[in-house]
């Protein structure tokens, strides 16, 4: 049934440009040609049949602890055991945090709840073990079309008395589609629609594509009549979606989606033009300027033609996410950059934030302080890990580069050639004295390189840095400004380092930082721009960084 | 001919591991031929197909759903759809690809295949040419395409299925409790097309011709599942006119409602002669709510079916058959389950404040 409910299209497909002609006029088909479209059908077979061997490792039957009554699926996304599922699958066991994830290789880990997104419906685990897990590679869901193969897999019904997961497939049947939350359901935004067959303990399972890479989360299904059963409507929450949120969800936070903070009409039976209907006061559309009956023509860059199109688009995103809107008033287009409000938990996940102190123990939706300093200490160990070997410290130590100072305080005076003796390790240099902002700058990066895991950041979520999604470190010492740190969360790579209240005039300092090479052992930041406030004060390069053999004077 | 068309049945043989030697005499190493990514064919035959297809909205009357698809048949705005109550709204709206809508209205219905054509005031449209399901064999993949469960608003793309045609044969359909009035040769569908607003979507192969039309949802008679089935496009041509041209179903259209029986007779085609051709249908169709036991009253009379021949009219309550008391619908089935083709039924009927008696040839359907 699962053969031949594929084979058929692929064997099409596989005859490449003939492919057309096949159904009625294969009339020349000689042995040959037989024999090739055979060898093309195996070639096609054998790419789906080594794509699913690959990734079945990757999934989790997630159960609650010492418990196989209901339940459902999930996927690992990293060596180290992290890896995703529903929010909704969590639920039933959101208050301890513990669950269990069973692997095909018949054994049962133990199962740590991290990041919740009760909005999207999202949750993040991490099965515990010695080893390193196999993962499934995130994907880009963005590059699926209507029509491409999807393969799902999961605990459905939960069959899997082994942890084999169940392997189905079908197409994507529509993209970007809006689901309204109903009854139970979560609103799920910018989803994939899919009809591959999608049951009751597929939820929190994974989408692939047919080269193995995750594209989505299955989480819902459309059902009528028929009782809570697959009908050919399935839908999964985009991996673009999720990635946004990787970063706090790593971190075991609750997290929020974004909003404008403005709901938006459309004019009826004119298609295409979407009105500001309701404006909140002091919300994120009013601080841009927005007012009511302006039309939205653009949003981060999409033509926005209907209100679904807009609520996917910011319902996709985290609160705090940077955007940017081109509204249209009296004829004349303006364009906004703006940060998205936070929007409210699901109510009983408000309920339970709201809920008095003697109750936080309980409390399911609590970030999680242990989680937050972990994922600290891991993306500042990635960090470090991304400068060079696991004994990156020592080196680290032993490095000579030599960039350009520039105080804020006479940004015309000339550049002086950085000095190795100027970066001492944070306990040796007085927190007090680092006034000058390029100082501090280097004295943090110095912080990072050498002290690593020992300071005590605390990751606030992500963010979107040069149109990378970051994930954003804080930390207030005493006496010295605050600061917040970005770093790539896929590559580990330093994107943006914040200070504040350390300009000439107490504005924020902000330093970015691109083009990343490699020099020798390190990779390490090419250029460099600072900002006071939203003022560029100076650019520069390092031009000679090159570690030092440990051993010279 | 034959041998062209068993390569695809061969190579699903092979893929499913049945016949592994075959390939012994493979020109080419497998490596040679591997794609490079496997290619979307649903996308490639859908294109073309997705600006034709229109999301409809009307009456949610009773257990009726409110909304169904439709398929633009000519430049002018004439659109092929499925006939249900939902047509009755006095407001039905047609929302085309690009989000545009149109106020609808029906200019003709067939009650034998559940057709109905829609116009709305535009021009310039993109159309849809009723091909032949001739060339469509068992086991082709085909594409079903329709607005169900509302999933797509406005200028979204409907929903999208992929399968394969899983058989092609008449079948005892009904729909609640009533048989259905079509008896020929359906599209039986390995894809899950029986959903609500699903019917009406244009069927096509994967080279991305029009091969059939989702048809209502409908259970079987004996075991009460839902089958995924589509009418034949060759019903949607001889609905529509046999060429299907804008022209001449326009001239249809103008010319009122065409009597349904007589077009649905000659132009069956090859599906003309079902498996139902014993069964009686005495063309007599009660007002069922499905979910209640209510009185037998008369929703709709066939035309040219034994009961128009007995003079039954909408509306009508059946009282008695035979001297036999009928309370509800029930009852009235109970009985006719036991009609013979040739026996003469007598039926007390109740018609405004008068009763009167008619009596009833039992026929197989024509």
């Amino acid at each position: 049934m699962y053969a031949s409910r594929m084979i058929r299209p692929v064997w099409l497909a596989a005859c490449g440009a003939a492919w057309t002609v096949v159904p009625t006029t294969a009339v020349g088909a000689d042995d040959a040609d037989v024999a090739a479209a055979l060898a093309r059908v195996r070639a096609v077979e054998r790419v789906r049949v080594e794509c699913i061997q690959r990734v079945v490792p990757s999934v989790v039957c997630i159960f609650p602890r010492g418990s196989r009554a209901g339940g459902g699926s999930g996927v690992i996304i990293d060596p180290q055991g992290y890896g995703l599922t529903n929010f909704h699958v969590v639920r039933p066991f959101a208050g301890s945090r513990l669950g269990e994830g069973g692997l095909p290789d018949g054994r049962r880990y133990p199962l740590h709840v991290l990041g919740l997104d009760p909005t999207g419906d999202v949750a993040m685990f991490r099965l515990e073990a010695d080893q390193p897990f196999i993962y499934a590679p995130l994907g880009e869901s963005s590059r699926l079309r209507v029509g491409d193969w999807t393969l799902a897999m999961g605990n459905p019904f939960l069959l899997a008395e082994d942890y084999q997961p169940t392997v189905t497939s079908g197409i994507v049947s529509g993209l970007h589609r809006y689901q309204k939350g109903t009854g139970r359901a979560l609103v799920y935004t910018d989803c994939i629609q899919v009809d591959t067959s999608i049951n009751p303990g597929n939820s929190g399972g994974p989408l692939f594509d047919l080269r193995g890479e995750l594209v989505g989360i299955n989480g819902r299904i459309s059902v009528e009549e028929r009782g809570r059963v697959n009908v050919g409507l399935g839908y999964a929450i985009s991996i673009d979606q999720i990635r946004r949120f990787l970063p706090a969800l790593r971190a075991g936070l609750t997290v929020r989606h974004g909003t404008l903070n403005c709901t938006v009409r459309e004019r009826r039976g004119v298609a295409g033009e979407v009105l500001v209907d309701q404006i909140l006061a002091d919300g994120a559309a009013q601080r841009a300027g927005l007012r009511l009956g302006d039309r939205i023509v653009r949003y981060n860059g999409t033509p926005i033609l209907s209100g679904n199109q807009l609520l996917n688009l910011v319902g996709a995103y985290p609160g705090g996410w940077p955007v940017t809107v081109v509204y249209e008033r009296d004829g004349r287009q303006t364009e906004v950059r703006l940060r998205l409000d936070d929007v409210p938990l699901p109510e009983q996940a408000a309920a339970a934030e709201a809920a008095p102190a003697r109750r936080a123990r309980r409390n399911p939706f609590r970030p999680n302080a242990a989680a937050n300093r972990r994922a600290a200490r891991r993306a500042l160990e990635r960090y470090r890990r991304s400068v060079g070997r696991a004994d990156a410290l020592t080196e680290v130590v032993a490095v000579r580069y030599v960039g350009q100072r520039r105080s804020l305080l006479q940004p015309d005076a000339p550049a002086q050639p950085l000095d190795l003796a100027d970066e001492r390790p944070a306990a040796e240099t007085a927190t007090q004295d680092a006034s000058d902002a390029a100082q501090r700058e280097r004295m943090i990066r110095w912080q990072l390189l050498a002290e690593g895991g020992e300071r005590a950041f605390k990751v606030v979520g992500g963010d979107e840095v040069a149109g990378r999604v970051a994930v954003v470190l804080e930390d207030a010492p005493e006496g010295a400004p605050a600061c917040r740190v970005a770093f790539d969360d896929a590559a580990g790579t330093l994107l943006q380092l914040e200070l504040d209240a350390a300009g000439p005039g107490g504005e924020p300092v902000r330093f970015e930082y691109d083009d990343w090479r490699r020099a020798g052992l390190l990779r390490m930041p090419y250029r460099r721009r600072m900002y006071a406030g939203d003022r560029l004060v100076f650019e520069d390069e390092f031009r000679n960084i090159r570690p030092r053999t440990r051993g010279l004077p | 001919m034959r041998r062209g068309r068993c390569m695809p049945l061969l190579a699903l043989a092979a893929a499913c591991g049945l016949m592994p030697t075959v390939a012994a005499g493979a020109p080419q190493k497998e490596s040679d031929v591997l794609p490079p990514a496997i290619p979307n064919v649903v996308e490639d035959a859908w294109r073309a197909a997705l600006p034709c297809v229109v999301k409809l909205y009307g009456g949610a009357i009773g257990s009726a759903h409110g909304y169904g698809t439709g398929v633009i048949v000519s430049s002018a705005g004439q659109i092929v759809t499925i006939d249900s109550v939902m047509l009755d709204a006095r407001n039905l709206r047609a929302v085309l690809h690009d989000g545009r809508t149109f106020h609808a209205e029906v200019i003709r219905r067939d009650a034998d295949r559940e057709l109905a054509l829609l116009r709305i005031e535009s021009h310039d449209l993109p159309l849809l040419e009723p091909e032949t399901s001739a060339s469509l064999e068992i086991a082709d993949g085909v594409i079903a395409a329709g607005n169900c469960f509302k999933v797509a608003e406005g200028e979204e793309p409907v929903t999208v299925m992929y399968g394969v045609l899983a058989a092609r044969t008449a079948l005892d359909l009904r729909r609640r409790a009533q048989p259905l009035a079509y008896g020929g040769e359906v599209l039986v569908l390995d894809a899950i097309t029986s959903n609500p607003g699903m019917a009406g979507g244009p069927v096509l192969d994967l080279t991305g011709r029009w091969v059939g039309i989702v048809a209502g949802i409908a259970e079987a008679e004996s075991t009460g599942t839902r089958l995924n089935y589509a009418l034949p496009i060759e019903e949607v041509r001889a609905f529509l006119g046999r060429g299907g041209t804008s022209e001449e179903a326009a001239a249809r259209g103008a010319s009122g409602n065409a009597p349904a029986a007589s077009a649905s007779g000659a132009d069956r085609g090859p599906a003309a002669a079902g498996p139902r051709g014993a069964r009686p249908d005495t063309g007599l169709r009660l007002f069922n709510l499905g979910y209640r036991d209510v009185a037998a009253f008369v929703d709709r009379v066939v035309p040219g079916s034994p009961a128009q021949r007995a003079g039954i009219r909408p509306d009508d309550l059946i009282i008695a058959v035979d001297g036999k008391r009928v309370a509800t619908i029930s009852d009235y089935e109970r009985i006719a389950a036991d009609w013979r083709n040739g026996q003469t039924v007598r039926l007390t009927l109740k018609r405004g404040d008068e009763v009167l008696t008619v009596e009833m040839i039992v026929e197989p359907p024509r």
